[in-house]
């Protein structure tokens, strides 16, 4: 099987050949430190370890030109709208004609980015914003619905723009809304104001057959996954959980096959130690490969602080129990 | 009965009625401080309790703030400093190398809520600075937050400089890769997963 079949196959709970493995979003600086603990010089990763190589279709989802000030009043949004054109050709990556060509003789696994989520769609990048948007989900409630609707629309038609050319395996929506111990907001708020905005894009993904569809997440998104997957979501992509309240297995137990999962395994773990490592992949992953609908991941990106022996043992050992 | 309609007004996140029963309790007479612990505080303590069984989350805690604001403000010209700030001084930024800083200003904006003088460092705050902003301003407690595993090492050094100093200040550490297993480790006094709990455990380090 190549990546595609293979990650397909998996989703559909089907018998892939094996489990795919993604990388973990691995930079420079990382590689820069990991030769000053061993890995040799010009060594690729992707040729030490079995891997799936994975990309992330980007499109432009900001407002263009970017906004000096994002809206707080309805009367604002028409103007909102115009700097949210989904047929702008800025939007698409740049080389999209030979991007097209690559993708179609492709084996390696494509997702398409629709969403950044509800902050970022609101323009939140620091505390002012944050507490102005919280502010207008109490105080300008239609404002809110009015705003996301209008992302939407530009979600959904970039979305519609892209299936049109090119097929992928996943659509991905990115959502940070987890704080520590629960989301930011309440899964009532959360259906009202976000998920209800998702469904015209949802609907364009139905139409183009997307099977699988992903909510990525981050921190502790829990009690939203009922939410989530009755909003018509079928994949779980936790990223720096909180592991009391995202552990997979749970989660599984809890919601079955209707939720695909990737990732799932506590990247603190890669910062501590072999043993710490052993018991985090020994005791999480074969339970959820019985199961299958499981891409096996660290819950975020290796960074700096994870030794390069540390990594190894990880990836030998991943290999070692998904293969059986 | 004046000071169970103000903590509802705060609940209800009604910053006019809020100040229009504030002003006419304190026409009648009632000593600010009463309403400030009775009244503001005493709502706030309800929006932690709130918060903790989750009936409330983000947007109902900022909008319960503002209006706990909006009713201090009437009474800080009749409240001396310590008055207005009864739980004591409160030295809060996130960690040197780190820029996060919405989690920190939750915490915060609910401390000043339940009584805490507030000093706001901002972010990306070296150990030194953190104890000579607790000095200069008395502060009883410094408050670290930290958002990235890669600058947990900053949080553990400011939590070993303060307590070089002599351990006149207490210290309390959170944020998202922050556990209770990690505060124990690195030696600080106190940990809160969220916002309204952080005010409880500033308040036990406060009183010590």
């Amino acid at each position: 099987m190549n990546s595609r079949e293979r990650f397909r196959e998996t989703m559909r709970y089907g018998k892939p050949d094996r489990v795919p493995y993604f990388e973990e979003g691995i930079r420079d600086e990382v590689l820069s430190r990991w030769r000053t603990q061993g890995l040799a010089p010009g060594a690729d990763l992707s040729r030490m370890f079995p891997s799936d190589q994975r990309e992330e279709l980007i499109v432009d989802l900001e407002p263009l030109p970017r906004p000096r000030r994002w809206p707080t009043s309805s009367r604002e949004l028409d103007a909102h709208r115009r700097r949210l054109d989904p047929d702008d050709p800025r939007r698409l990556p740049k080389g999209w004609a030979e991007s097209l060509r690559a993708w179609r003789e492709r084996a390696h696994v494509l997702m398409l980015r629709v969403h950044r989520g509800f902050f970022l769609s609101m323009g939140v990048a620091d505390w002012s914003r944050f507490s102005e948007v919280i502010r207008l989900l109490i105080t300008s409630p239609r404002f809110v619905r009015d705003a996301m609707a209008i992302q939407a629309d530009l979600a959904a038609g970039l979305a519609d723009r892209v299936l049109r050319e090119v097929e992928i395996e996943a659509a991905v929506f990115t959502e940070p809304i987890g704080g520590n111990d629960r989301p930011l907001i309440s899964p009532q708020m959360y259906e009202d104001f976000v998920l209800t905005s998702y469904e015209p894009v949802l609907a364009v993904l139905r139409r183009h057959r997307v099977e699988t569809i992903v909510f990525r997440t981050f921190a502790n998104s829990r009690i939203l996954i009922p939410s989530v997957l009755k909003g018509g979501f079928n994949c779980l992509w936790a990223c720096e959980v909180n592991v009391d309240a995202m552990d997979y297995r749970d989660i599984r137990r809890e919601f079955g096959r209707d939720l695909r999962l990737i990732g799932g395994i506590d990247l603190d773990a890669l910062r501590r130690d072999k043993e710490a490592i052993r018991r985090e992949i020994e005791e999480k992953v074969p339970p959820l490969l019985a199961e299958g609908g499981y891409v096996p991941l660290a819950d975020g990106r290796v960074r700096e602080d994870v030794p390069f022996e540390n990594y190894v043992y990880y990836r030998q050992l991943l290999e070692r129990v998904t293969r059986g | 009965m004046a000071m169970k309609e103000i903590v509802d007004a705060v609940l209800a996140f009604d910053q006019a009625e809020t100040i229009r029963l504030i002003e006419a309790t304190l026409d009648h007479g009632t000593a600010a401080t009463s309403v400030l612990q009775e009244g503001l505080i005493a709502a706030m303590d309800e929006v932690g309790r709130r918060y903790s069984e989750g009936l409330f989350f983000v947007p109902e805690m900022l909008m319960a703030a503002e209006a706990m604001k909006a009713g201090l403000g009437v009474l800080r010209p009749r409240l001396s400093a310590p008055e207005a700030t009864p739980g004591g001084t409160v030295v809060i930024g996130t960690v040197k190398g780190d820029q996060h800083d919405i989690g920190k200003n939750l915490v915060a904006m609910m401390l000043e809520c339940a009584g805490f003088k507030v000093i706001n460092l901002g972010v990306d705050v070296a150990p030194n600075r953190f104890l000579a902003m607790a000095k200069r301003h008395d502060a009883q407690v410094i408050a670290m937050s930290a958002l990235l595993t890669t600058t947990l090492p900053a949080m553990e050094a400011t939590v070993a400089r303060v307590k070089r100093d002599g351990g006149r200040f207490k210290t309390m550490v959170g944020g998202a890769p922050v556990t209770q297993i990690l505060a124990d480790k690195i030696g600080a006094d106190g940990y809160s997963p969220d916002a309204a709990g952080a005010i409880t455990i500033a308040r036990n380090l406060a009183s010590r």
